[in-house]
């Protein structure tokens, strides 16, 4: 097995009825790298991830894991992936452990010492009816059993949707740990800043085409924030149109929009002189980024 | 317990298949009670019956009067097929188009099994269903049978 090459995808298309879902997609992700893979709902994120995983076959082109092929080596190479679904469903009459040993005694083979860490990290029972969990904490099953075999690949569909922000951290965490263990990490995501904050690097696709790849250590110009300021009486747009780093200014009364790429200070300094008195971070849009740089 | 996927559909099953088997085990004992009061009266159905329906019991009155014949014909031949029919539909239904519908197909296809596997364990578990009720079915008779006056012979011939 090629460790080396966790995942190659070469010239993948995808067509229904005619219609392309995925284009002439060609991506490579290197071992121990942390892969963001970045678009809008619909722009054909799930669809490349199912053909990853042979659910459905490519009308063209391939896809390499480790070297051998995702169609012809589909249930071997299954031993080494941990695949989390996005709008993941379990079998909700059962409970955790039920689960776990279901999906374990199908062949990915549980480290149940590992098993017990990630409980205890994502402060999940394993002992409740996944039924009638709420929808983070199935989400954390469906996390600890893409990860309860220690695969050499993960590949995660919006692993953090419904985790509430201490449980992400907690999720970065194992992400990260699994990374020092040599694993490769493949992540789909609509939500920027996480990427920004998980990913080495991200491939950013939009109506079944990838756009670009970035490396998300090296460029900062990505570093988009935005923020809304509230002052305690109304403001006007000229006040604040002449700061460095800032664009989309918009004014609501007293609330302050705007777009900030790079350093805070000018515009820190500038607000401290209006006394304001709340200041909320969005979180940054996916088309915020394509209208102003693709 | 070992699981698998034929045990897990099993399990998940039974109480559909639990209640199918006491239903049907209980029919097969009322119609072992029945069979003293209208054993008589097959006779004279026979007469007035038309020749479609004389076929069902292939026109031999002998064999429709004696317990083994009326068993075979209304209770084998009627109601359990269509019970098993109708089992078997639902649970075939259910085996691959409800796991993709509920979304949980794509655990079992993220596992390193074929998907022919999978069939043929759904497949194994929806026989095995099948057959449950249809054991309950023989239990059924073979407790009417201690009950009433009702003689079959239950192995061998």
């Amino acid at each position: 097995m090629l460790l080396d090459t966790p995942l190659v995808i070469n010239d993948f298309s995808k067509n229904y009825r005619g219609v392309a879902a995925v284009e002439n997609l060609n991506l490579r992700v290197h071992r121990e790298e942390i892969f963001g893979f970045l678009g809008p709902n619909g722009a054909g994120k799930t669809t490349t991830i199912r053909a990853i995983l042979n659910f459905i076959i490519p009308s063209k082109g391939s896809i390499s894991i480790f070297g051998k092929d995702s169609v012809e080596d589909s249930v071997d190479l299954k031993n080494h992936i941990g695949y989390l679904p996005g709008d993941i469903s379990l079998y909700n009459a059962m409970n955790g452990n039920h689960f776990l040993r279901y999906m374990s005694s199908l062949g990915r083979k549980a480290d149940w010492a590992y098993v017990k860490e990630l409980s205890a990290k994502l402060e999940i029972s394993l002992n409740r009816k996944i039924g009638d969990l709420s929808k983070g904490n199935k989400q954390k099953i469906g996390l600890i059993q893409a990860f309860m075999h220690k695969p050499n690949l993960l590949i995660l569909d919006e692993p953090t949707s419904g985790l509430d922000p201490l449980m992400k951290r907690v999720f970065y965490e194992i992400v990260q740990e699994m990374k020092s263990l040599g694993k490769t990490i493949f992540i789909s995501s609509h939500d920027l800043t996480e990427v920004q904050r998980l990913c080495d690097r991200a491939g950013f696709i939009r109506d079944g085409k990838l756009i670009a790849t970035e490396n998300l250590r090296e460029i900062s110009n990505l570093n988009l924030r935005r923020y809304t300021i509230t002052f305690e009486s109304p403001k006007k747009v000229t006040q604040f149109n002449k700061l460095k780093n800032v664009s989309d200014i918009s004014v609501d009364g007293n609330e302050l929009t705007v777009t900030i790429s790079g350093s805070v200070r000018e515009l820190i300094n500038e607000l401290s002189r209006y006394d304001p008195t709340d200041l909320f971070e969005h979180e940054t849009s996916l088309e915020d980024l394509f209208m102003r740089y693709y | 317990m070992r699981y698998s996927i034929f045990t897990i559909y099993l399990i998940s099953r039974y109480k559909s298949i639990l209640l199918w088997s006491i239903s049907m085990a209980l029919l097969a004992i009322m119609f072992t009670a029945l069979y003293e009061p209208f054993a008589g009266a097959v006779e004279g159905m026979a007469e007035i019956a038309p020749a479609e329906m004389e076929a069902i019991w292939g026109g031999n009155l002998e064999y429709a009067s004696t317990p083994a014949g009326w068993l075979g014909i209304e209770l084998y031949g009627i109601f359990l097929p269509i019970v098993l029919a109708i089992i078997a539909v639902n649970s075939g239904s259910t085996a691959i188009g409800g796991e993709e519908d509920s979304g949980t197909l794509e655990l079992l296809l993220a596992s390193p099994i074929s998907r022919s596997r999978i069939v043929v364990e759904k497949s194994l578990s929806i026989i095995t269903q099948i057959g449950l009720v249809a054991i309950s079915v023989w239990g059924g008779v073979a407790l009417g049978s201690f009950l009433f006056s009702f003689k079959v012979i239950f192995y061998g011939s």
